[in-house]
């Protein structure tokens, strides 16, 4: 029979050691950054025709030309900001769109950057410059889309109720992300694991938040105080570890991130049942008053 | 939401775009000469 290796210097731990039951969970594809990167090599004709305007003693030519190589490589980059923002946005229920539109802006950055280089550069016409400048900024805005500009999952509930929720979330998933970097500076892959299976329970409680709002007020603790706890003490066990580490102080930690995990989820199995017997009240109410009124089917 | 062909022709001709632009300013005059400024 097949045998899992593994000892004490694995890097998921000795085979016994429970295993993250699902590695992947709560993680969102990342979109590729091939397009963004072959747009700054496309740009790359334009730091030559810099070097070649500064060798022939046109320093304006030689300006433009970085100006415009500044400005596409810059626009590119935004809309890879803007790519990232967008997955944030997808990966949530309740979402405030970005605020700022990037992918539009560097399209926008895109056009100039090509007029530019086109106009002062290449020494073409306004015409001919006009035209160039909209089909970079057009084709960079239709290969990549917009920018998503409309709240998501906000309609129809109180406003102020789903601002505050989209508040705090965005400071807890803020809190989760530094806690990962932390745990990214740990030289422990078993630790470093657990704090990952930390964060996706932490991430599962806000979706149940994000879908219904009034279990904010039963998961806030969670959510500031203990997450928050959590961050500064896996901040300060990365440094601790840095200076050598300490075994008690390893096996204390672990313990911690256990507990908090699973208080995680059992507050978010809490949450769920909370809602299922909203659920069974809505039903019950209904069902009554559908008897009363004789409106059952006969 | 656009198709994911108009998308990839769209990416190519930014790309050609960028491409010819950045050759055509290597090879091309260059609209401003400031060589002139040094008569004076």
């Amino acid at each position: 029979m097949a045998k899992r290796f593994g000892g004490d210097h694995s890097p998921k731990g000795p085979v016994n050691a429970p295993a993250p039951s699902r590695p992947f969970a709560g993680r969102a594809v990342q979109p590729s950054r091939l397009r963004v990167t072959l747009i700054y090599l496309a740009a790359t004709p334009l730091l030559l025709a810099a070097m070649t305007k500064m060798m022939g003693g046109n320093a304006a030519a030689m300006l433009a030309n970085l100006l415009g190589f500044a400005l596409i490589v810059g626009g590119a980059g935004l809309i890879g900001e803007g790519m990232k923002a967008e997955t944030a946005f997808n990966a949530r229920k309740l979402a405030r769109p970005p605020a700022i539109p990037r992918k539009l802006f560097g399209a926008i950055a895109i056009g100039l950057g090509v007029g530019v280089a086109t106009i002062m550069g290449w020494g073409l016409g306004l015409v001919n410059t006009a035209i160039f400048s909209a089909i970079g900024a057009g084709a960079a805005l239709i290969t990549f889309g917009m920018d998503p500009m409309r709240k998501k999952g906000m309609s129809g509930v109180d406003e102020f109720q789903l601002n505050r929720v989209a508040t705090v979330i965005e400071t807890a998933e803020d809190t989760v992300r530094q806690m990962i970097d932390a745990a990214a500076r740990i030289p422990d892959r078993v630790l470093e694991g657990r704090i990952d299976a930390l964060a996706v329970a932490a991430r599962e409680m806000f979706r149940v938040v994000e879908d219904d709002p009034r279990d904010l007020a039963s998961a806030r603790k969670f959510m500031t105080v203990y997450l928050t706890g959590a961050r500064d003490a896996t901040v300060q066990y990365a440094d601790l570890s840095r200076r050598g580490g300490n075994a008690a102080a390893r096996a204390d930690f672990e313990a911690l991130i256990g507990d908090l995990e699973r208080s995680f989820e059992a507050q978010r199995e809490k949450l769920l049942l909370d809602n299922r017997s909203d659920l069974n009240v809505e039903i019950e109410v209904l069902r009554e008053r559908l008897q009363r009124e004789g409106v059952n089917a006969q | 939401m656009l198709g994911k062909n108009s998308q990839t022709i769209a990416y190519i001709v930014l790309l050609g775009l960028i491409i010819t632009v950045g050759f055509g300013a290597w090879f091309g005059a260059g609209a401003v000469d400031l060589s002139g400024l040094e008569n004076f």
